[in-house]
């Protein structure tokens, strides 16, 4: 692509059942920008509807964007796309990774790398720049990540960045990861490199990536930037008061204050007050330790770790002796639902130490083995189905009487080491727990008090778990968990509404944006759908797949506020359209690039009509379980108190949302004229050969 | 004139002092400026305060009148929100510092107040003196719109009942501290 920067160029394109290794051209991708959106255009013409996740005509991609690996601040994710075999119709979906993977893939020339077939015995891909070639696994198959990964990096060097699967995606586990730099995981789809036979691959690159920019303009903007970042989850107010700050919140991660210590390091870092000016202590805003395993975290971290150029540190890398005596390394890593997933999974632990043991004994046998928990899902589904007696019914009595549930009932972490080895080598029935929660309830014939248990959690019928969903903003949580095929790993709102600033700011903020103050509601007070709620739905999501597009972190961006008095806490959200241009030399607005992000959540929608082989996207896939509309019985929804949603507005929320999105207000499908306003005019015809575009449209 | 410049220089050593404090989060109390910084008397001092007023040059340096004396602080690095508390803990006017932080939460933000907030800086209390201030809160009528509402798992919050509703708080409290937490 002479014409234009950014990009790296070159597609990598992997046959493991030829062996044949080719590259091809970026530029047929480029309206797709990269990431998720070259993911599903492969998808698209490459894959037939009919395809199972882990046959051999099923494809993987791996991509980059424009931005990957230019140095703009947190941009390295990487953006995995295949059919997603926790889906109960294994509907194509992404998975996404921090760490520095993309940026090495970027270094080494290429923006994509499109995996396809089935090698006959275990491989990895060895990438060093141009040099490419499909190496022997068999003496890396049956290991755990960790080792995986250090072997490849002694054979390529240590500055190889690797992305491997464990046991549990060798074993084609549905929730399994791919993962990178020890803990940085993509869940749902390792069990497609397992089927795939493909171990790990390993990149060194020694190239850059260009940008189109004059380099006082890039750096202006990189600067602007550092000026408006917050913490993580671009929380823009601390945690506690602070003499630099009008608000504080104390849900917010910008945790630095007096007296908070990264305790186990050398010599302890105190994070202190960092005001926002003060951008060289960035890294220091967020102890996500003390977010996600408490305050006896602090005398464990070692430090805050994170993804290449990125200066919000949210990773929290801790030194923990007591996992020796479970036979553990000692040094472990992790952020948020990392750790998260195994509170879950042994609910019942009896003191602070042992919850904050479960959650790293959890992480570093999980990110080992390569587990994936459907973000928390699995743990809630094994906490329901052993309090209702289910799994004494449904596993053979010797498995059952097998199973350490002593040590489950005690809440003892040991409980960890025997579940998750069953899980990850998908032994006995015990292991269907990783078949995600729709498939497990076809398997075992979960009934009605299964999905519409609040504390089971199940939000859609697709069998993923509630996520940033009604209980964020009503309506727009609620219509942004409804579109994608798995959980929508979806924080533009959230970002938004869990800033830390007052109800009156967020609300001018939300009429600037989009149009009413009425976007947003007080939480748990909830006001019935209106047209700015439907904008509001429509930008978070198009942003979304735009920064797992180009690609930047949905955990910061889109940066709607700042921690700026003197911008009255206005962020920038013309950021990502500045970055796109100035690194692509491709200038677009604002609009313009939400219109690139509008025709790569079409396209995706159209991919989930072709493989549902149904344009009732309404009534067959954006579906509600019940309790969301039946919680709170004694209230009603819209009373102040509750989170509870009412069925007839969520329909109109949904009418709503497809008609600000292009789509068949009816049906929920793509428009043929949406289609050829977006420049999908193959898709549309391709739908319409298989009668797939709405009747009315 | 020479009496000019000396004035002029006894007001850059106080904003010196004061900004230097505020910048390290500490207000300034008029009569504990350190003598060996300002050779004043207390009413000399006194006096030279008012001369910040409307001083173009000092317009950063702000006077807070708290319930046992005047305060200084530099709004450069310090709110004038985060003054008035740092004086409320100074005249250890703890009840007061609770209320005002739990009232202005219930209405600006709004939401209910973790009462973990005040173990932290920069109340540092307690578990017991805060338990303590809680139950004095309890049975004095200057605070009794601040009520009580506990989580499903038992952490508990206080709200203003003159900001918000009963039924709101007790949705919210639980929305607050477990909803939100457990799903990160």
């Amino acid at each position: 692509m002479p014409k234009y920067k950014g990009w790296a160029g070159k597609i990598l394109r992997v046959n493991l059942s030829t062996g044949n290794i080719t590259t091809e051209d970026t530029e047929k991708y480029k309206e797709y920008i990269g990431g998720m959106g070259i993911g599903y255009k492969v998808m698209w013409d490459e894959v037939p509807a009919d395809v199972g996740p882990f046959d051999e005509e099923n494809k993987l991609i791996f991509a980059g964007g424009p931005l990957t690996g230019t140095g703009a601040p947190c941009t390295a994710r990487t953006n995995i796309t295949s059919l997603f075999p926790p889906n109960p119709e294994n509907l194509v979906a992404d998975s996404h990774m921090g760490g520095h993977f993309s940026p090495e893939m970027k270094y080494a020339g290429y923006d994509a790398i499109i995996i396809e077939g089935k090698a006959s015995h275990p491989v990895w891909l060895r990438i060093e720049d141009d040099n490419v070639s499909l190496e022997n696994a068999s003496r890396l198959w049956g290991q755990g990540i960790f080792d995986t990964s250090a072997d490849i990096a002694g054979m390529m060097g240590q500055e190889a960045q690797v992305a491997a699967i464990g046991q549990a995606g060798e074993n084609q586990a549905n929730l399994s990861t791919i993962m990178t730099n020890g803990n940085h995981s993509a869940g749902g789809h390792g069990g497609i490199m397992g089927a795939k036979k493909l171990k790990a691959i390993g990149i060194i690159g020694t190239g850059s990536v260009q940008y189109a920019a004059d380099k006082e303009d890039w750096i202006n903007l990189n600067e602007h930037v550092m000026s408006i970042i917050g913490a993580n989850n671009q929380h823009v107010v601390p945690s506690t008061p602070q003499p630099w700050a009008e608000y504080h919140d104390s849900a917010s991660r910008w945790t630095a204050q007096e007296g908070l210590y990264w305790g186990a390091a050398d010599e302890e870092v105190e994070t202190g007050v960092c005001p926002p000016e003060d951008t060289n202590k960035i890294g220091y805003r967020t102890m996500k330790a003390i977010k996600d395993l408490g305050s006896i975290s602090e005398d464990y971290t070692v430090r805050m770790g994170g993804c290449q150029s990125c200066p919000v540190r949210c990773h929290s890398h801790l030194e923990v002796p007591e996992l020796e005596e479970y036979g553990e390394s000692r040094y472990v890593a992790n952020t948020c639902m990392g750790f998260w997933n195994h509170y879950y999974v042994n609910p019942n632990y009896q003191t602070e130490k042992d919850g904050f043991l479960t959650k790293t004994l959890g992480a570093q046998l999980a990110d080992n083995y390569g587990l994936w928990f459907n973000y928390g899902q699995l743990g809630r589904d094994l906490k329901y189905l052993y309090e209702n007696n289910i799994l004494r019914q449904v596993l053979p009595g010797e498995e059952y009487n097998d199973i350490p549930w002593d040590l489950y009932e005690k809440g003892d972490p040991a409980f960890l080491k025997d579940l998750y080895r069953r899980l990850a080598y998908q032994k006995g029935e015990i292991s269907h727990l990783t078949d995600g929660a729709a498939k497990l309830a076809d398997r075992w014939n979960l009934g009605e008090d299964y999905w519409n248990n609040s504390s089971v959690g199940l939000w859609s019928p697709m069998g993923y778990p509630v996520h940033h969903a009604n209980e964020s903003n009503a309506q727009v949580g609620s219509l942004i968990n409804l579109i994608f095929n798995r959980d929508p790993m979806c924080h533009s709102h959230q970002n938004f509404l869990g800033s830390g600033l007052p109800i009156k700011l967020q609300k001018e903020i939300a009429a600037e944006l989009w149009g009413s103050k009425d976007a947003i509601d007080v939480p748990a007070n909830y006001t019935p759908m209106n047209k700015a709620k439907a904008r509001f739905a429509k930008w978070s999501l198009v942003r979304n797949v735009l920064h797992d597009s180009m690609t930047v972190c949905n955990w910061m961006f889109p940066m709607a506020t700042s921690p700026l008095k003197d911008r009255n806490y206005r962020g920038d959200t013309t950021i990502e359209a500045k970055y796109f241009s100035q690194a692509t030399g491709m200038k677009v607005s604002e609009d313009e690039l939400d219109e690139m992000g509008r025709r790569i959540l079409t396209l995706h929608r159209a991919l989930t009509v072709k493989q549902m082989g149904t344009v009732d996207m309404r009534n067959k896939h954006d579906q509600i379980v019940d309790w969301v509309y039946e919680m709170d019985p004694d209230k009603d929804p819209f009373e102040a108190g509750t989170i509870k949603m009412d069925r007839e507005d969520m329909k109109k929320a949904k009418t709503m949302l497809y008609e600000e999105l292009g789509w068949d207000s009816e049906t929920g499908a793509p428009t043929a004229k949406t289609l050829d306003e977006l420049g999908l005019s193959d898709v549309k015809k391709e739908l319409a050969s298989k009668k797939l575009l709405p009747s009315k449209a | 004139m020479a009496n000019d410049n000396s004035q002029k220089h006894i007001l850059a050593q106080i904003a010196k002092v004061i900004r230097k404090k505020s910048n390290k989060g500490n207000i300034t109390k008029v009569n504990k400026i350190n003598k060996k910084d300002i050779d004043l008397s207390d009413d000399e001092l006194s006096e030279k305060i008012d001369l910040f007023k409307n001083n173009e040059q000092y317009e950063d340096i702000r006077i807070l009148s708290g319930e046992k004396g005047r305060y200084l602080f530099s709004d450069r690095s310090m709110t004038k929100k985060y003054a008035k508390l740092m004086a409320q803990i100074e005249e250890n006017n703890i009840k007061d510092s609770i209320a005002e932080t739990v009232r202005e939460d219930s209405k600006i933000y709004p939401r209910p107040t973790d009462i973990s907030v005040f173990e932290k800086s920069p109340f540092n209390l307690e578990k017991d003196v805060l338990d303590n201030v809680i139950d004095q809160l309890k049975e004095n009528n200057k605070y009794k719109d601040i009520k009580e509402v506990e989580a499903s798992n038992g952490a508990l919050y206080l709200y203003s009942d003159k900001y918000m509703e009963q039924d709101h708080a007790v949705g919210l409290t639980e929305w607050v501290e477990v909803i939100r937490k457990e799903i990160p």
